[in-house]
């Protein structure tokens, strides 16, 4: 089984956070981030409760946030097209990254995330 | 002089096969999964879409659950790959039968080397599967020797009668298993090509990238290896029997399909009664009819 985009549609609690962690470490490199809906982007009404920790980006990076409650299917829509576009563009960036270290020069893949925004 | 260049004719056969196979393979998934999107009213996507796949799968981050699980699945391709060398270089079918339970073993090592649960319970399903086409993998091969008097894949193809003509309960027994084989419903206990199956993606869960690239190439290969076991069933010293042959494999792969499309996943045990039941009804009574004849 084989993934490369993630979509996550709930918030972060003390309960999913490991597992959320290990989902995204089996993912090989390149990977995008997708978070649909406000309790994945920012904990939405949950975000007071005890047990939540927040938004999605609490555990790991988020490239590209969908708002909404519930979140519009044409937002979902173009959530995914952007994702899918971003993994093209992290996909060359990989292969560059690779060649760098292959040549022992300094590089650097995966630091940082996109934190784009479906409006 | 005339035994050599015989001999170069089939060392160039067993090349050809090795380069050629992931093309046809690769083809063979796209027009599939183009035929079975139709079915389901679906547009489907590219017939090169399996090569897409597969180069991005080889380009991503090497990730392996242990060095083993690499071993395994690298042996599981290369031994495929030999599988079908040795039949289309015109070696010995027990033999290449043989090498390919030897790839399937490997592909179940690496998916218990992982320990995890999805996975594991792919394996198990994976035996079973073995356990019931396995004993008509063996009677196709001996079907070949009665039919022809010789398990050499070269001997059989300068018969002069196809072996068809002999063994047409050992061909369907074989279109049968190939169901298993070949990984489709109701037979697709142990990994799927579908999203929809319930247990993940049994064997392969834990394979990701350059090894999954790897799983799906061996497929490639095998079904390859395969569908030339069935054309060999209709070839014969008569060259227009290789036409029949190609004919036969197009037929014998649009059956496949729709019957992956049209039937619903059964349960383990109806799988093996079946697949026993129909070695015994076809395999059997075409042993028995060519025993008393011969």
């Amino acid at each position: 089984m084989h993934a490369d985009i993630l979509l996550i549609t709930g918030g972060i609690n003390s309960q999913n956070e490991a597992v959320v962690k290990q989902i995204y470490s089996q993912m090989p490199d390149p990977k995008v981030v997708v978070a649909v809906g406000t309790c994945a982007c920012t904990g939405g009404i949950f975000k007071e409760c005890y047990n939540i920790k927040g938004g999605v980006d609490t555990t790991i990076p988020v490239d590209i946030y969908v708002p909404g409650c519930a979140a519009r299917p044409e937002s979902i829509i173009d959530g995914v097209v952007k994702a899918i576009a971003l993994f093209q563009q992290k996909h060359e960036d990989y292969l560059a990254y690779k060649k760098a270290k292959k040549k022992g020069q300094q590089a650097e893949f995966g630091k940082t995330a996109q934190k784009e925004k479906v409006v | 002089m005339i035994e050599i260049t015989y001999f170069m004719q089939r060392v160039i056969a067993g090349i050809l096969f090795v380069l050629a196979a992931p093309l046809i393979g690769g083809l063979l998934e796209g027009i599939d999964r183009k035929i079975s999107a139709r079915m389901q009213g679906r547009k489907g996507p590219s017939i090169l879409q399996p090569f897409y796949d597969v180069a991005k799968l080889v380009k991503k981050q090497l990730l392996a659950v242990n060095n083993l699980q690499l071993l395994l699945v690298t042996s599981y391709f290369l031994f495929m790959v030999f599988t079908g060398a040795l039949f289309f270089s015109g070696c010995d079918i027990l033999m290449c039968f043989f090498a390919m339970s030897t790839a399937s073993m490997f592909l179940l090592l690496a998916s218990t080397s992982t320990h995890s649960p999805y996975s594991t319970m792919g394996s198990h399903r994976e035996l079973i599967q073995i356990m019931s086409y396995e004993p008509m993998v063996l009677l196709t091969a001996v079907g070949f020797y009665l039919a022809s008097d010789s398990f050499k894949v070269y001997e059989i193809v300068q018969s002069d009668r196809p072996t068809i003509l002999f063994a047409p309960g050992f061909f369907l027994g074989f279109v049968f298993i190939l169901t298993i084989k070949f990984r489709k419903s109701p037979f697709d206990l142990s990994t799927s090509h579908h999203a929809h199956q319930e247990v993940v993606k049994g064997v392969t869960t834990e394979m990701v990238g350059l090894q999954y690239a790897l799983t799906e190439l061996a497929e490639w290969y095998e079904n390859v290896f395969l569908l030339g076991v069935v054309g060999l069933f209709f070839v014969s010293s008569n060259p227009w029997s290789y036409l029949a042959a190609v004919i036969a494999i197009a037929v014998v792969y649009f059956i496949e399909i729709l019957i992956d499309n049209v039937s619903a996943r059964v349960k383990w045990q109806l799988m093996l009664k079946m697949a026993w039941g129909m070695t015994l009804i076809t395999g059997g009574l075409n042993l028995f009819i060519l025993d008393l004849i011969r």
